[in-house]
């Protein structure tokens, strides 16, 4: 970024008009469901979706993120200082997809309050299948020709799954 | 700032006052901790922060609340400018460089985080960087300085903040409601990255 555009965007960021317009949720959404009905690893989600009547809300949120407090409920949020790219909110919309699932298949997130062992080993555990169905979905979506320009191996680097995509190839 | 823990039974009448908006998120009551913080330029207004346990890695919300309303915090600054009409906003010379810190950690740029820089010692992630980058933010600091202009009843504070890479000379103009403004800004030092700061992601991947 050059000099003047980053002392220019110090005054845009202050203004209290100047957000970005956030996108359509319905599309967004509409193309989350769209590319993921699309690899035989993430349809079984968009199915549960539609069969359980989960809800896909985007909310604005401070940074990148997604939730799944409750199974009929996700949450995907996006900033509105930089509506994040299709193939992020892809991703995002998978992994609360897969944490709904879980829950609904009774594996659930340990109470705090379970004794400290139990607790780590139940969390990693609940972690590594989410992260494992992740990066197949996002390695078989990969593949696919008419996806190349979204990338979705880099982007689970970027999300921090770089460990995770990395050694799920290495073992293919 | 230091956060402080809400009672089950206060906690409970936040998260019974957020479910009230069909558009909030939701927040379960046996999953959720809220904890709040003292603002000291509102009188009535806290800055409260939901985190909800039952997915790994949590999940947290910021609103600012007066027992009544909640407003989420969404990285830009029009909730704090909201609020800051609202409340109204009291600012003085020993608070006003605490709103700075406040607005700065909840108003985002494109390229990530605004630090105003007060002490270059207390940076977040300096020690990410080599000793030589070390050495260039700490000569090229400049320390704070807060004029109150007595017939506008404006705040001139000058100082250095980190930005996209970049450490800025910066005037900061902070009107008595609240509005921040640069007045000055001048390139000190490129090429300073924090570890996650950058933000890349554009919905249509242009930039």
């Amino acid at each position: 970024m050059s000099e003047d555009k980053i002392l220019n965007e110090l005054n845009n960021i202050l203004g209290n008009k100047t957000e970005t317009p956030m996108p359509d949720s319905t599309a967004m959404i509409a193309k989350g469901v769209e590319i993921l009905s699309q690899s035989p690893f993430s349809f079984p989600l968009i199915e549960l979706m539609e069969k359980e009547n989960i809800n896909v809300h985007v909310v604005a949120t401070m940074r990148e993120s997604s939730y799944a407090p409750e199974s009929k409920d996700i949450y995907i949020g996006i900033t509105k200082f930089n509506p994040t790219h299709p193939t992020r909110f892809i991703l995002l919309m998978a992994d609360a997809l897969l944490e709904a699932k879980l829950e609904l298949d009774g594996i659930k997130q340990p109470a705090l309050t379970e004794q400290k062992d139990k607790y780590i080993s139940e969390t990693a555990d609940k972690k590594a299948k989410k992260i494992a169905h992740l990066c197949s979905i996002a390695f078989d979506l990969d593949q696919k020709e008419h996806f190349s320009a979204y990338h979705f191996i880099d982007e689970m680097h970027k999300m921090g799954h770089n460990e995770a995509i990395d050694v799920f190839i290495a073992n293919l | 700032m230091v956060w402080k823990r809400l009672e089950k039974k206060d906690a409970h009448t936040v998260l019974d006052k957020l479910s009230s908006d069909e558009h909030a998120v939701v927040f379960s009551k046996d999953f959720t901790e809220v904890a709040y913080e003292e603002l000291s330029f509102y009188s009535n207004f806290k800055l409260y922060r939901l985190i909800n346990y039952a997915t790994m890695p949590s999940f947290s919300m910021e609103y600012i609340g007066d027992d009544n309303v909640f407003i989420p915090l969404d990285g830009t600054a029009n909730p704090i400018y909201a609020i800051n009409a609202e409340a109204p906003i009291k600012l003085t010379n020993d608070n006003v460089v605490e709103y700075l810190d406040f607005f700065f950690s909840n108003v985002k740029g494109s390229d990530g985080d605004i630090y105003l820089i007060e002490d270059p010692k207390k940076m977040p992630a300096l020690d990410s960087l080599d000793i030589n980058q070390q050495k260039n933010i700490t000569d090229n600091h400049i320390p704070l300085t807060i004029l109150n202009d007595e017939a506008s009843n404006d705040f001139i504070v000058s100082g250095t903040v980190y930005y996209g890479g970049c450490l800025i000379s910066a005037t900061i103009q902070v009107t008595s409601d609240g509005l921040i403004n640069f007045k000055d800004r001048e390139m000190l030092l490129r090429g300073i990255p924090f570890p996650n700061n950058e933000v890349n992601y554009y919905w249509m991947g242009e930039r």
